[in-house]
């Protein structure tokens, strides 16, 4: 229950950045700037659609992790810090007390996989996308095949049957970047690539409610 | 419910260890990492799972491939915006692989290394000291003989192996856990396609839907009969 107020991502007003990417990236250029990074030039520079409790969160949680360093903390004046270890362009995913946020993990497996095997049944790209510190269920595999499917994403080089599992396949000019389509909660598919939700499954309780 | 096991083929298990060794190797070390052989052979299996392990990035050659297409392709497996030149480019992939210390697996190298682009490999790899894994076919190290910079570069040479015996009933376990598929009809695949694990891949699939049709639970080499082995070849003119 603790996520019911959570937004879908596709709501969120920063574009499709995704919150933390924006903020890592305003870090970034503060550093290579030559400038302290805070909280409230952070928030100014990368996400000022938000709270500036989360930009404070976030930052708390790389500090935590490793990525930031305090270089002056007094009272009275604002808390600078520095970029102690610079990991890329991609946002570390951390919670407010620095651990790792994993979840996600099995799909960003399975998008990538999908570039690399040529074409799979939902049971084979499950297999292929399991390691053994985030197995891949194949009922999640399968829910994900269809979704890019009917998104485009992928085609479908043999129709399944009773007993014959259908074959995918990706379309190599819809391949949009290397962050996975998300299904979000509305059996929707959104691509963070992009921006844009990409597929929305009908459901048969349509015109009810 | 399926619980999935990650299939523990040969090659790759192989590729797992080498890549593993790379990624964590003393700085003094040299990083690159190459896996050569026919395809077929369940090399981009290994490279997925390599791929997962490391959360590597992956970019597939083409034959067309000039040094810029080369790079943009790389960037934009990273999600980075290319800038204008070749050199800024190369300076963009190599900060972002040390920066996040990241392996990048190139599949189907053989496209590149015979041209201009396979300098790209090298300039990526001496800006970056990272781990760069070269997948590709049997002529590879042979042509990589001649790149000498890139060469003594190399900390593991992996040879991809045929399909062993094992390989072929763990996939058949594994695929098709409804039909019990007899060892003697396994090996008899496996030493007609000569390892190649996607003509195995082929005939299971066919002896799989032979045995729906039957009604068969179990197959072994007398059931199987006088029916075909796919081997690639085309079958011979009749008179």
């Amino acid at each position: 229950m603790a996520n019911v107020t959570r937004k879908p991502v596709h709501l969120e007003a920063q574009g499709p950045k995704g919150d933390r990417q924006s903020m890592w990236e305003a870090m970034r250029k503060l550093h290579k700037a030559g400038q302290p990074i805070t909280v409230r030039k952070v928030w100014e520079l990368g996400a000022e659609w938000g709270p500036r409790g989360r930009v404070r969160d976030y930052m708390t949680g790389l500090e935590a992790a490793g990525y930031l360093r305090v270089t002056r903390q007094e009272a009275g004046k604002t808390t600078e810090y520095e970029l102690a270890r610079d990991c890329g362009v991609d946002a570390p995913r951390v919670r407010k007390d620095g651990t790792e946020v994993t979840q996600g993990r099995g799909r960003e497996q399975m998008w990538r996989t999908v570039k690399i095997i040529g074409d799979f049944t939902s049971r084979e790209l499950a297999q292929a996308a399991s390691t053994p510190a985030h197995e891949v269920a194949e009922p999640t595999a399968k829910d994900y095949c269809l979704m890019l499917a009917g998104a485009g994403y992928l085609t479908i080089t043999r129709q399944g049957s009773p007993g014959v599992p259908t074959r995918y396949r990706l379309v190599p000019s819809r391949w949009t970047g290397p962050r996975a389509p998300m299904i979000q909660r509305l059996k929707q598919l959104y691509d963070p690539n992009t921006g844009e939700v990409v597929y929305r499954r009908h459901v048969a309780t349509e015109g009810g409610e | 419910m399926s619980v999935n096991t990650i299939v523990p083929l040969t090659n790759v298990a192989l590729l797992a260890q080498a890549v593993e060794s790379a990624a964590n190797r003393p700085p003094e070390l040299p990083g690159l990492v190459v896996m050569y052989g026919p395809s077929g052979y369940g090399k981009s299996l290994a490279a997925a799972y390599a791929a997962n392990l490391h959360r590597a990035y992956y970019v597939e050659c083409r034959e067309s491939w000039t040094k810029k297409a080369f790079l943009i392709a790389i960037l934009r497996e990273m999600g980075i915006i290319p800038m204008k030149t070749l050199s800024e480019m190369v300076d963009q992939v190599a900060e972002q692989l040390s920066r996040s210390g990241r392996p990048i697996i190139i599949d189907d190298v053989q496209y590149v290394i015979d041209k201009a682009a396979a300098n790209v490999l090298t300039d990526i790899y001496n800006a970056s000291q990272g781990t760069l894994i070269l997948i590709g076919e049997e002529r590879v190290p042979a042509s990589m003989a001649r790149l000498e910079r890139l060469h003594n570069r190399v900390l593991e040479w992996v040879p991809a192996q045929a399909a062993s015996l094992e390989d072929v009933i763990e996939l058949a376990r594994s695929s098709y856990p409804d039909v019990e598929m007899d060892e003697d009809l396994l090996e008899e695949v496996r030493t007609r396609v000569k390892g190649c694990l996607r003509r195995i891949a082929v005939n299971l699939y066919r002896i799989h839907s032979e045995a729906l049709n039957n009604n068969w639970e179990r197959v072994d080499l007398n059931t199987w009969g006088e029916r075909t082995i796919h081997t690639g070849q085309p079958p011979a003119r009749r008179a």
